[in-house]
């Protein structure tokens, strides 16, 4: 009973200690890796990001002058919410607000 | 204000917007539809107010402020519920709800609304362009929803009243004294609640449950020091430093209402509200709220138009607790002067029965409602003090002892 304690004990320290390596292991690992991955990601957007934003500045532009250019995605609500007059077309007509209630609120 | 057109309700700032952050995330990102140049296919599913789901919309990049979002009064609308549930029984409770769906639930306050846009109650639209705005504007946000009475009194609307000194004087706008941490439901600093005793600090966790639910916020004394550490030369200030509220003397007449009563419309089966008129009152009466942050023991109150029978169709006898809180309440005009007729003399209050709210003025179906709030004996004249006592009214010790034994009410 006595020995087999102990070997017990020493089992469970050391793969404790395995864990812990392990685990400082890939920690490092995946840090390194995310990091690697999110570098990779931001470069990645930067491009489409700012083709997104010239095209919305100037919507009318980018394809006509620069046929090069790979067609931005059209953002219809801000083409649309940006245009006074298309705005005023589309617009319903406002409903007639039927105020019945009386007195102060 | 003119109002606005329906198109530049939805007119974005093609310019300014984009270059904002908010207006870097897409469109769709907040508001769902569809990416069709057809306006009738690219609304089907849109989110007409996505902050109406601020963790959605808002969570991400602003948590702090999401997180009390829920227990915030703007929010939840429990100043409300604290009311209704405090006036009715739990078996009626449904009934309230229904009622509450249909009449009170359009006052509560998106992030939006304060934000980006105008509230849906006074029909939306943007403020400026969608762009978000860190300052709320006064008119076009705040008293969109508080115009009838805090509004109109604050700016002066009414005829013959003076806006308050904060505004003439002051030119302060609400957020001067409502901070966004307090319209954000949480509070401007630690000392405006951890300053009170062991009971008072066990209940911090608890959000408030109605507009004068712990610390005042914000407090006349934060601002004007001088007075509370009554280190001033106003014999009023000395005499009435902490039994009077700050508006006891330094407010004017204000708007109290009569009788509310909700139903649905027959003609257009939109619900609405009538309310018996409204007229101008001011009305000194006991501290219903007396406690650690309010230790007045006389305020200003006003009258508030519950009636028995306001639900009255959506049920019969909703308020069969109708007693259980005073009808005259507690309240904070915002209209404060230097000056008032009461700051004239003593006996511009002592002996003059018409400011306190005495038996005579409570409607009798409302007697028992507000006997909390009645003033049984009011101050006499100080000529009458001073007679009765033959020493002079500023040996303050004595005339305390005395006045408060004929104060004493059956
Ligand atoms: C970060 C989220 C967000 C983004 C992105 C966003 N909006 Fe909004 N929008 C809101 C909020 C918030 C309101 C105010 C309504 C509310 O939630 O209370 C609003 C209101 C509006 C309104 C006014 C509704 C009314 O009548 O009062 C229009 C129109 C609108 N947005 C269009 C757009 C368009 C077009 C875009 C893209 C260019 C856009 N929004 C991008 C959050 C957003
Ligand atoms: C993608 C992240 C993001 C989202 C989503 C977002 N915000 Fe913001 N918001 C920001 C950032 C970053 C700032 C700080 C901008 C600055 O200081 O210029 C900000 C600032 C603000 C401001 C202060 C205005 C200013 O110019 O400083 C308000 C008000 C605001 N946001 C409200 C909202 C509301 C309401 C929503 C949800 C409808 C929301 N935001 C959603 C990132 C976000
Ligand atoms: C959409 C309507 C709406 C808008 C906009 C709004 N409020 Fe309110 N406000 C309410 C309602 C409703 C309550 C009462 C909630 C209750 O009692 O449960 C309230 C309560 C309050 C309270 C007392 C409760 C508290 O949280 O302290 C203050 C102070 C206040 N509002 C100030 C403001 C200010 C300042 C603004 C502008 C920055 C503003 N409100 C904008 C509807 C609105
Ligand atoms: C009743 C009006 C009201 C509502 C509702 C409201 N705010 Fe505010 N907000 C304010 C005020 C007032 C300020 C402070 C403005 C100042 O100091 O100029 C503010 C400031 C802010 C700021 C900038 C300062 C800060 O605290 O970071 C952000 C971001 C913000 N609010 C986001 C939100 C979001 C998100 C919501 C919804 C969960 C929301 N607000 C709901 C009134 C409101
Ligand atoms: C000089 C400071 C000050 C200014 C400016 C101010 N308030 Fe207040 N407000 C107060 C005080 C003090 C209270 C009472 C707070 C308490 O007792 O907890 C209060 C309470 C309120 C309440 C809750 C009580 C009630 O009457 O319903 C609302 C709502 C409110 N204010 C709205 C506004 C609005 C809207 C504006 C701008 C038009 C505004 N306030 C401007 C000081 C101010
Ligand atoms: C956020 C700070 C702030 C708060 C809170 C505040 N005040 Fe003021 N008060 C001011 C300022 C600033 C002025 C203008 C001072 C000036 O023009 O000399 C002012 C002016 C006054 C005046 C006129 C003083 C004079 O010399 O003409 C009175 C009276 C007054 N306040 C009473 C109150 C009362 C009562 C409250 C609570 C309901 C209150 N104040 C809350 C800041 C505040
Ligand atoms: C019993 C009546 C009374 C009460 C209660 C009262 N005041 Fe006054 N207050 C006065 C009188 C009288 C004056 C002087 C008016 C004049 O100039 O003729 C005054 C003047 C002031 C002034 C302008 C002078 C100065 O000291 O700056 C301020 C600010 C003020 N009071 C704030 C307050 C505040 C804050 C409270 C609540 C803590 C309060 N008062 C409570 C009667 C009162
Ligand atoms: C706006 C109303 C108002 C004004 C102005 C006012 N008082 Fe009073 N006074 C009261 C009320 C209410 C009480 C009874 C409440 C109480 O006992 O605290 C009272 C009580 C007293 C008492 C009894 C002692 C006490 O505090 O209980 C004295 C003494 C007194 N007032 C003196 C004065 C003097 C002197 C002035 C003028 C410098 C004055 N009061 C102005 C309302 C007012």
């Amino acid at each position: 009973m006595k020995q087999a304690k102990i070997p017990l004990e020493m089992i469970g320290f050391l793969m404790g200690l395995l864990l812990l390596v392990g685990i400082v292991a890939l920690a490092g690992c995946q840090s390194a890796d995310s990091d690697e991955a999110e570098a990779v990601e931001a470069v990645a957007n930067v491009e489409p990001l700012l083709v997104e934003t010239a095209t919305a500045v100037t919507p009318t532009e980018a394809p006509a002058t620069e046929p090069t250019l790979e067609p931005a995605p059209v953002d219809n609500c801000l083409d649309c919410h940006t245009n006074k007059d298309l705005l005023i077309q589309t617009a319903d007509p406002e409903e007639e607000v039927i105020a019945e209630n009386e007195g102060e609120g | 204000m003119a109002p606005l057109e329906p198109w530049e309700k939805v007119l974005v700032d093609g310019e300014l917007f984009p270059e904002e952050v908010h207006g870097q995330v897409a469109c769709a990102d907040c508001h769902a539809g569809q990416n069709t140049p057809d306006k009738f296919e690219a609304h089907v599913g849109l989110i007409e107010n996505p902050s109406e789901n601020p963790v959605e919309s808002c969570g991400e990049c602003h948590p702090d402020v999401v997180a009390t979002h829920d227990s915030n009064l703007h929010s939840n609308l429990e100043g409300y519920w604290t009311v209704l549930d405090a006036r009715s029984v739990p078996e009626d409770h449904e009934a309230l709800d229904g009622m509450f769906a249909n009449h009170c639930n359009s006052c509560h306050a998106t992030c939006g609304e304060c934000h980006v846009s105008q509230p849906n109650l006074v029909g939306g639209g943007l403020i400026e362009g969608h762009l978000f705005n860190e300052t709320p504007s006064m008119t076009r946000n705040c008293t969109a929803c508080h115009g009838s009475r805090v509004g109109n009194e604050y700016l002066g609307k009414h005829e013959d009243l003076r806006p308050d000194v904060h505004f003439s004087q002051g030119r302060m706008s609400c957020v001067d004294c409502h901070s966004g941490h307090q319209m954000h439901g949480a509070p401007d600093d630690c000392q405006s609640c951890h300053t009170g005793p062991e009971a008072q600090l066990a209940q911090l966790e608890a959000p408030p449950d109605h507009r004068y639910d712990g610390a005042q916020l914000p407090s006349c004394e934060s601002c004007h020091m001088t007075v509370a550490m009554q280190d001033d030369d106003i014999e009023m200030h000395q005499q009435h430093g902490g039994d009077l509220s700050c508006q006891v003397c330094h407010s004017v007449a204000y708007t109290s209402c009569d009788g509310c009563h909700v139903q649905i419309s027959e003609t257009t089966g939109n619900p609405y509200y009538a309310t018996d008129g409204s007229y101008f009152t001011f009305i000194i009466g006991k501290n219903a709220l007396e406690s650690y942050d309010r230790p007045y023991e006389y305020v200003t109150l006003r009258h508030v138009p519950v009636a028995h029978d306001s639900f009255a169709y959506y049920g019969e006898d909703l308020l069969k607790n109708y007693d259980a809180l005073p009808t005259w309440v507690y309240t904070t005009p915002h209209n404060i002067q230097r000056n008032t007729p009461q700051t004239e003399s003593c006996d511009a209050c002592h002996g003059n029965a018409d400011l306190f709210l005495t038996a005579d003025k409570v409607y009798p179906e409302e007697l028992q409602a507000n006997l909390s709030v009645i003033v049984n004996t009011i101050p006499p004249p100080i000529a009458e003090i001073t007679s009765t006592l033959s020493i002079s009214p500023t040996t303050t010790i004595t005339t305390t002892t005395v006045i408060t034994t004929t104060e004493e009410s059956p």
